[in-house]
């Protein structure tokens, strides 16, 4: 079962690379991607039932945080019921969507900014070296230049400092990380395509 | 109550012919015949005594017991034998002589061994009339009292010679050697007698013994020779060697100790021919080294059974038997001087063999036993002083962690909260007050601005051509993006009016497009279905992507709502996405983005291709503006406000700008003015560290 698993994957992989070569094999690549298309849909509604399944064991074994649980499965097939019966432009949907997703998400990230800028502030309590002081002056320029002052902007900072750092030393980092991530993915095809990877199943 | 016999199990009286017990059923009368002495039975209350059943006593008690148990013996005597006996007896009776006292003179010279005390005992293993034939002086003295004497006148010469010569040797000692009982004179014995002890010679078969001429005539045709006793004619072997030197096996040939010897007979197999047997097969190594030493202890010496001329020797085992126990090998002890085979069985149903069991020497130590190793440990101080180590570093995981003093994790709480309050402070303060304090950033300070080039872009899209626009961020997001992006969609709607189709890889990307499309765009007034569809949630992440790129009208033939949108009216004749005008991705992350651009950029024909991000966002998708991959970037809120200055009509940069600015200005004074006293305090404590 698993070689068959291993022919499949890399037999597929290789029709999806040819076809970018090979106009002849376009039509079997599209038909492949649809089916992953599809695939990847009913993963979707498989997690919504592996969570239904797994907060409703948790109600049934009266476990901690079961009440939550109720909450969660609660609001999602009221969600579920509303998004069907109402669709997504209805105006009692916009309101569920704008008071209370956008909320409940945009204050979490919030949070991040007050965690954020604790960790700026003990960073040299807990590491006292040069690239600590250079990261942390750095984020302070980045910061003071991209806001403005009442009394206007403060002209180098804002429009010779800021877009230097962003378009030399941002940009250049920028693409190095790219290349990095282009090779790691080109690695990471030829070896699923040759069956050293398989995240499809086994080893 | 003489004739009453009390059971020795109940109590109970029974008469005394009753052999059993009226009450119990128990024997009353031993099957021996009542015992006396050692041999008496226990009574009641009776402690017993332990009975050490040697060799020596085994034979005495079958020699007393065997007038009343001769059937224990039966199979011993040759069957052959008892009709001479009645014949010796028949016509000594005629001659007024005991059977006893005749055959007594006439075997005398011919024991070989009736000197010693064992071959006395041992005699009472044969039969009587064996018994009787070759008994040694030791029956002189069992001559019956009650016979009739005989005078010296009437008895003929040969008789007196025989009496002369039996008080002499009943004068000999006991002791006496073989040889001497032997060397008696020859005159002494008649011929025939002579010759009737003598081991067999070759040539006595063909030289009858000759008969004295003083021999009476009735006593020469009872000559043994014609009772068929003749020894050196009729006698079997073991007959005419009554007293085999057993420890001395002799060898004989295979083939007659088969055919001709017993099988119980000592020495039908010697321990030559087993060998031979045995020497044949492959024997392991443990079996040929254990026969090596076992051969010489037979040899040297002999078990005492043998030596006591007992036709059956209990211990005298054969070489082959004594070869298969491992064990004697193992136990033989060297420097005992004791030979395994010595030991003689005092108790049980082996009492009175030999050599049986293995004997456990002195010097021995059972082999079941382990060693005893010391378990101090041979470690150096080296070693010592690791382990000593190790064991403080285990202890040491151990040992609980002390908890933290509450003043740390107040100041830290504290921070925290004061953190919380200046930005709630400021920037919430800033935000509700509505105040446009702060001034916007400049537009258009350097050639290569990426909102410039975004501005341009959207200014050469055609009136009412189709766009695509693809909503892939996060609600947690929705904030800035909805903020970065309403400035260029407003300059775009107000200016081109194009038809817009909204997808989406995101499971909330189709809501929160609502949501921009019904909230921030409010002003514009676009209608679903009129100027702008839903496509809906495109899944499949990079392979959606790209196989929607290529044929968008079968991957996503319809809405959100289950329209067919590409009949609508917003995207009639549309079946390629190089047929839209533009694409427009909005998105918070820099992996969504690149995967557009990436999947999606080569079919998009001459089709504009503008990225709305986030400020986090904006400098990885810069490469892609400056390699010409995309036409425009508008990252964050400072592109926004340049796009808002652009349109020349405030929107919700404005709006954020001085929340956003005094934001900055305050992290950036916490940091600053955080960062200086925890950097002291560090070094601080750094440096009392140190002094420790």
């Amino acid at each position: 079962m698993r070689t068959v698993a291993v022919v499949l994957a890399v037999l597929t992989g290789l029709i999806v690379l040819v076809g970018y070569f090979v106009p002849a094999l376009a039509g079997i690549q599209t038909i492949l991607l649809s089916w992953t298309i599809i695939l990847a849909g009913t993963a979707t509604v498989v997690g919504v039932f592996n969570l239904i399944s797994v907060h409703g064991n948790k109600i049934t074994h009266r476990e901690k945080g079961s009440v939550y649980s109720t909450l969660l499965l609660f609001s999602l097939i009221a969600t579920f019921i509303f998004g069907i019966g109402l669709g997504p432009d209805n105006p009692n949907m916009q309101m569920l969507v704008s008071a209370i997703i956008v909320p409940v998400e945009s204050t979490l990230m919030a949070l991040l900014a007050v965690t954020l800028l604790y960790a700026g502030i003990r960073l040299l309590r807990r590491r006292t070296d040069l690239m600590s002081i250079i990261f942390l002056l750095t984020a302070a320029l980045m910061l003071f230049a991209s806001a403005t002052l009442p009394f206007g902007e403060i002209s180098p900072l804002n429009n010779w400092i800021r877009p230097w750092v962003q378009q030399v030393l941002a940009l250049g980092g920028t693409r190095g990380i790219l290349i990095g991530v282009a090779l790691g993915t080109l690695t990471t095809g030829l070896r699923v395509l040759f069956g050293a990877d398989r995240p499809y199943g086994g080893k | 109550m003489a004739d009453m016999i009390k059971c020795s199990v109940c109590g109970e009286n029974n008469p005394a012919d009753n052999e059993f017990c009226k009450n119990c059923q128990s024997r009353l009368q031993s099957l021996s015949g009542p015992s006396k002495g050692d041999n008496a039975p226990l009574q009641a209350g009776q402690v017993p005594t332990k009975k050490v059943t040697s060799e020596g006593d085994f034979s005495e008690t079958l020699a007393d017991d065997k007038s009343s148990a001769p059937s224990t013996l039966t199979w011993m005597t040759p069957q052959e034998s008892a009709p001479e006996k009645d014949g010796l007896a028949f016509w000594l009776a005629e001659t007024g002589q005991s059977p006893a006292s005749f055959s007594d003179e006439t075997a005398a010279p011919v024991q070989p061994a009736a000197s010693t005390p064992e071959a006395s005992s041992s005699n009472a293993d044969k039969s009587d009339w064996l018994h009787d034939l070759q008994s040694g002086a030791s029956t002189f003295d069992e001559t019956p009292v009650d016979q009739t004497p005989i005078s010296s006148d009437e008895r003929p010469d040969w008789l007196k010679n025989m009496d002369a010569g039996a008080a002499s040797f009943e004068q000999k000692p006991v002791e006496q050697p073989v040889s001497q009982s032997q060397s008696a004179p020859a005159s002494d014995v008649p011929d025939w007698l002579r010759t009737f002890g003598e081991p067999p010679a070759p040539s006595t078969p063909s030289a009858p013994a000759a008969p004295s001429g003083e021999m009476p005539q009735v006593v020469q045709p009872l000559e043994p020779a014609d009772v068929g006793i003749s020894p050196a004619v009729d006698m079997p072997d073991w007959l005419s060697s009554p007293e085999p030197d057993e420890s001395e096996p002799q060898p004989q040939e295979s083939g007659q100790a088969s055919s001709a010897a017993p099988a119980f007979a000592d020495g039908s197999l010697s321990s030559g021919d087993v060998d031979a047997i045995f020497g044949s097969l492959q024997m392991p190594d443990w079996l040929s080294s254990a026969a090596a030493p076992s051969q010489p202890l037979a040899s040297e010496s002999p078990p005492p059974a043998a030596q006591s001329g007992a036709s059956i020797a209990p211990a005298d085992l054969p070489s082959w038997v004594q070869a298969m126990r491992p064990v004697e090998a193992t136990l033989l002890d060297t420097n005992s001087g004791e030979s395994v085979d010595s030991v003689v069985e005092m108790n049980g149903p082996l009492a009175g063999l030999q050599g049986v069991l293995p004997a456990m020497p002195g010097g021995m130590k059972p082999s079941y036993r382990p060693e005893s190793h010391s378990i101090k440990l041979n470690a150096s101080e080296e070693q010592l002083a690791h382990s000593a180590l190790l064991e403080q570093i285990l202890a040491e995981e151990t040992t609980p962690v002390p908890m933290k003093s509450p003043s740390t994790i107040l100041s830290q709480r504290v921070l925290r909260w004061v953190i919380t309050a200046f930005l709630f402070l400021f920037v919430g303060g800033i935000f509700f007050a509505k105040t446009e304090i702060f001034a916007l950033p400049s537009r258009g300070q350097l050639l290569n601005d990426e909102t410039e080039a975004t501005i341009s872009v959207m200014d050469s899209i055609p009136e009412g051509a189709p766009v695509l626009v693809v909503f892939d961020y996060e609600p947690s997001l929705a904030g800035e993006l909805e903020a970065v992006g309403a400035p260029l969609f407003n300059r775009l709607l107000l200016l081109k009016h194009p038809n817009l189709a909204i997808v989406s890889t995101s499971p909330t990307g189709s809501a929160l497009a609502e949501r921009f499309m019904s909230t921030t765009l409010k002003g514009r007034n676009y209608q679903r279905d009129v100027q702008y569809v839903d496509l809906g949630y495109l899944a499949g992440g990079l392979a959606g992507v790209y196989d929607f790129a290529q044929n968008p009208t079968k991957v996503m033939p319809f809405g959100a709502d289950g329209s067919a949108v590409w009949n609508s009216s917003v995207l009639q004749g549309k079946t390629r996405l190089a047929e839209f005008s533009a694409v427009i991705v909005l998105t918070d992350s820099a992996e969504a983005g690149r995967v557009w651009i990436e999947q999606a950029g080569p079919f998009r024909g001459n089709a504009s291709f503008v990225v709305i991000s986030s400020a986090q966002a904006g400098p990885m998708l810069m490469p892609y503006l400056q390699s010409a991959q995309i036409n425009g970037l508008v990252a964050g809120l400072n592109s926004a406000a340049k796009v808002e200055q652009a349109n020349g009509q405030p929107g919700l940069a404005r709006r954020y700008w001085d929340a956003y600015s005094l934001g900055l200005l305050v992290a950036v004074a916490f940091m600053f003015l955080g960062g200086l006293w925890n950097f002291f305090l560090g070094l601080q404590a750094r440096r009392a560290q140190e002094a420790k």
